[in-house]
């Protein structure tokens, strides 16, 4: 399974959950950082 | 104000309860299990019932080492601000200018876990940057641990309803409980 992006929302109780795109996964990628030791 | 104490047999009316439940405290919005997600949103947790609120992260781990990264989401349907509008101190060091989210929170494995409480100031507030202070707890590395002081606000303001967590080590899936209430106003 790919990465998955889950999405609550407070006021009307909809919970969506889905899989991210490439594009969207190059983006978290992107903005990764390197942990500290 | 001090809460009332009640003695045995005496009658909680009302008033009572207008005047010392309902004028105080933190009151429950809503708590989201990260579940093993990549990204996890939370929409319309932020609104003018409260100006104050308070989340608490609990039991983070991740499936690499790295922080829980933090971003405001705003508008309808809601989108994430992903722009470099972040500015925050850690433990009393210098600031970090232009960051891309917050950071609250740090867990160096899937087992070893952080923990973080972070008070969140005025985020609905659209005259305001969002703002906060954060105190966490972590591993980083098997054998040692350390203690995360975090305060810091948006360069931009906006009236944010939601946050956005994702993780600082890129596409790795999160485990732990976001719980968050909101400071009742008299």
């Amino acid at each position: 399974m790919n990465p998955t992006e889950l999405t609550v929302n407070v006021e009307t109780g909809e919970v969506v959950q889905r899989e991210l795109t490439a594009e969207e996964i190059a983006e978290l990628e992107n903005a990764k950082e390197i942990a500290p030791e | 104000m001090a809460v009332k104490t009640f003695t045995t047999g005496e009658v909680l009316t009302a008033a009572d309860t207008n005047t010392y439940l309902n004028n105080g405290g933190w009151v429950y919005i809503t708590s989201v299990d990260l579940g093993g997600n990549t990204a996890v949103n939370v929409d319309g947790c932020f609104s003018a019932t409260y100006d104050t609120y308070q989340i608490v992260i609990s039991n983070f781990r991740g499936a690499s080492a790295g922080y829980l990264y933090i971003q405001t989401r705003s508008g309808s349907p809601a989108s994430t601000d992903t722009g470099t509008n972040y500015v925050y101190v850690e433990n009393l060091g210098g600031q970090n200018i232009d960051q891309v989210a917050f950071r609250w929170v740090y867990a160096y494995n899937t087992t070893d876990r952080g923990n973080a409480i972070v008070t969140v100031f005025e985020p609905f507030n659209s005259a305001t940057g969002t703002a906060y202070n954060s105190a966490g707890q972590m591993r980083n590395s098997t054998t040692s641990f350390f203690y995360l002081l975090s305060a810091g606000q948006k360069e931009t303001q906006s009236s944010d309803t939601g946050l956005r967590f994702t993780h600082s080590g890129g596409a790795v899936a999160m485990n732990g409980l976001i719980t968050i209430l909101g400071q009742r106003k008299a």
